[in-house]
């Protein structure tokens, strides 16, 4: 229940290097905010100047329209999730979820009563007597997140909370949170690397790179108009093909030419394309937007190319296929599994055209 | 004459380095082979008894033998002639120089690890923010690497005493009459000079301390304390209820070291005030009775009072150890 804003933040270490960059970020009251963006790019470092823990170099922060640059940490009533969950190694569970509330000096009744409600809503009463080595990774996961929720704050932050988890784990774990999320209602803001997680759990996705955030949407959005470059082949496994490409007029028609490739822009998108003609583009398609014939579904706008199959990768539910060009350009296509592709062979695949992606090579932004 | 002589105890002195630690190798390889000739069950379990015999015969014959010994003649007399009885305890715990020992070694004991143990945590914490931090735990490291009698001396000029009137050569009541006071004889006033030697074991033990806890306090991971931080716990109540508790292992190892070095400290008393004027502790009491007195019955009781005093701290020690194992 906290409205939080970032107003032109920047963060420079104290070895000059500058982690994050004029970040504006405007975070509403319940929502769940996903940050996500390669390593090293400033995900830990936004999070943990909003948490109080990293001092701000320059910009504002606002909590609840409230400038809190200077306030300490106890003064912004927020609670973490640590990546490595940082309990603490002397205390009981019990304990660790209590530790913040005995500091508030909240009654022991009311302590023992909501620690226990937190334990019933995260399946870990019957560990509230053992210290943290002797939990599993996943219930440390859990006692992390209870000590949070515990303390009922005005926002959640987590770094990456999941990592640590298996697969399976980590797959329900993403499901607990989110419905954590819907029954509290409370502003969360998640720190993640895996776009699976952001996608999955984001209410809005802010993606960054190299300390500067590249675009927030919601995960719909950013999948189906990515701004720029970065954030096309950010979102989405395998990640989008791109080529390099300029577009060239015949008469009424406009074509994007690509090495071997040669692609016509339907005429409904002509005309917006019209001012980059002879300039050079960048052309990029997702793989789930390549089909072999045979199973392609009705509906698209499918444009027919050549290729030669040079790995096939069958994963049960689809295939990724790696294709390469006649000009020796290599690209990746997910088709349906009932495909037939043997390596070395020469297909045809057709392209979807309602769903290509053109943008500027200099500024790597999209072609509006 | 003199030369071969001095080659002659060279050549000894190489030849039992080489028999010595050839002989102890060629005595755990005959065991080993012994022992590989023996059916594989048998062999796990009697060859870590292989390997210890020696240690625990060396053990046997130089620690435990003359502590049986220290015992035994603490029931006899002067020359260890006849039987005594209880008459050297008796004595011990009466005698009116025995009693102001008892007296001193416990301020000893409370000052001290007190003093060294909370200001080695004090600097430890405070040095963990500052930048200089390297050079700073040097400077407070480099008593330790004093030895007791090294320490005395530089302290006997901290502490020198001339009359009113004439130079002062010491540090302090050249400081004290700048200031225009009388000077202070700080080993001589038999109100503050307890104090003034237990200031020269503080000196030494501070550093000793500080480095031990300070590693503790680095090891405690970052983020447990900015945990402790985010659930709103002031600087203050995060020393109380994180470093603490979690560095405590580490502070009773320091203190109890403390607490042994400081039963047996004699050293720093026998060369600044040669246990005079009410300073004498424990050990300097019993250096006194067995070699000044030559009265080893005297002198081997109150060895075993300082061993009996001793034993609390290392089973509490040992306790200590054995529970962090079973917690590994
Ligand atoms: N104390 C520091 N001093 C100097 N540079 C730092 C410091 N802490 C982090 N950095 C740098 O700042 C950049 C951003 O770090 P940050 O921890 O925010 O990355 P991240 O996005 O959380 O990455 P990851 O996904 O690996 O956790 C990195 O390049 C890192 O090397
Ligand atoms: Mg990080």
């Amino acid at each position: 229940m906290a409205h939080i804003v970032f107003e032109q933040v920047t963060k420079s270490y104290d070895n000059g290097f500058v982690a994050v960059k004029d970040l504006n970020l405007d975070i509403g009251d319940d929502e769940f905010l996903v940050l996500v963006g390669p390593s090293g790019c400033g995900k830990t470092t936004s999070l943990r100047m909003l948490a109080g823990l990293e001092s701000i170099s320059s910009g504002n922060l606002y909590i609840d329209g409230q400038r809190v640059n200077d306030k300490s940490p106890r003064e912004r009533d927020i609670a973490m999730v640590f990546q490595s969950y940082a309990l603490y190694p002397h205390m009981s569970i019990f304990e660790n979820m209590a530790f913040s509330l005995q500091l508030q000096g909240t009654p022991k009744a009311d302590i023992r009563q909501r620690v226990q409600a937190a334990a019933t809503q995260l399946g870990i009463e019957e560990l509230l007597d053992r210290k943290p080595k002797q939990l599993s990774g996943g219930q440390r996961q859990r006692v992390a997140v209870g000590r949070a929720i515990v303390r009922d704050p005005s926002a959640f932050l987590m770094d990456e909370p999941l990592s640590n988890l298996d697969a399976k784990l980590r797959v329900q774990a993403r499901a607990e949170l989110s419905k954590l999320h819907k029954k509290l209602c409370t502003t969360f803001i998640y720190v993640t690397h895996d776009q699976v997680e952001a996608m999955t759990m984001g209410s809005r996705i802010a993606v960054m790179n190299q300390g500067i955030l590249q675009q927030v949407d919601t995960p719909q959005n950013l999948y189906e108009h990515p701004n720029n470059v970065f954030v096309a082949g950010f979102i989405g496994s395998p990640a989008m093909n791109f080529f390099k490409a300029t577009l060239h007029p015949e008469g009424d028609a406009l074509f994007i030419k690509a090495g071997a490739l040669r692609v016509p822009i339907p005429a409904a998108a002509r005309s917006r394309y019209q001012s980059y003609v002879g300039t050079p583009i960048i052309f990029g398609i997702r793989p789930e937007n390549i089909y072999t014939p045979e199973y392609a579904p009705p509906g698209i706008n499918p444009f027919s190319i050549e290729a030669t199959v040079s790995v096939v990768e069958m994963m049960g539910h689809e295939i990724i296929v790696y294709l390469t060009l006649a000009d020796g350009h290599e690209f990746l296509a997910r088709v349906d599994p009932r495909s037939r592709l043997t390596p070395g062979e020469a297909i045809r695949v057709n392209l979807d055209l309602n769903r290509f992606h053109l943008f500027d090579p200099s500024s790597t932004h999209v072609l509006a | 004459m003199q030369d071969t002589s001095n080659i002659l105890r060279l050549l000894s002195a190489i030849s039992a380095i080489i028999f010595g630690s050839g002989g102890i190798i060629a005595l755990f390889y005959v065991a080993n082979i012994a022992v590989n000739r023996l059916p594989s069950q048998a062999r796990s379990r009697i060859l870590p008894w292989v390997y210890m015999t020696p240690a625990l015969l060396v053990l046997g014959a130089f620690l435990v033998l003359p502590t049986i010994r220290t015992i035994i003649i603490s029931f006899m007399d002067q020359r260890s002639q006849s039987w005594v009885g209880l008459d050297n305890y008796h004595f011990a715990f009466t005698n009116a120089a025995m009693l102001t020992a008892f007296r001193n070694n416990i301020l000893w004991l409370v000052l001290v690890t007190g003093l060294s143990v909370s200001l080695g945590l004090l600097i430890a914490v405070l040095m963990d923010r500052v930048k200089y931090e390297p050079l700073a735990k040097t400077l407070i490291f480099l008593p330790m690497v004093i030895s007791f009698v090294g320490a005395s001396v530089i302290w006997r000029f901290m502490y020198a005493y001339q009359p009113p009137g004439i130079d002062q050569i010491g540090l302090l009541n050249a400081i004290a009459v700048s200031l225009g006071f009388e000077p202070i004889g700080w080993l001589v006033n038999k109100r503050i000079n307890n104090f003034a030697l237990i200031t020269i074991m503080i000196w030494l033990q501070t550093g000793f301390a500080m480095v031990l806890l300070s590693s503790a306090v680095k090891g405690i991971p970052k983020d447990v304390i900015e945990a402790a931080r985010m659930d709103r716990a002031s600087e203050f109540q995060i020393f109380w209820r994180i470093t603490i508790p979690i560095i405590s292992s580490t502070l009773l190892v320091v203190s109890t070291t403390i607490v042994v070095l400081v039963l047996k400290v004699f050293d720093i008393v026998f060369v600044m005030t040669g246990g005079n004027l009410d300073t004498e502790v424990i050990a300097s009491r019993m250096i006194k009775e067995m070699f000044n007195f030559r009265n080893f019955g005297r002198g081997s009781a109150i060895a075993v009072i300082l061993l009996l005093a001793v034993i609390p701290v290392m089973v509490a020690n040992i306790r200590r150890f054995q529970q962090q194992e079973a917690n590994r």
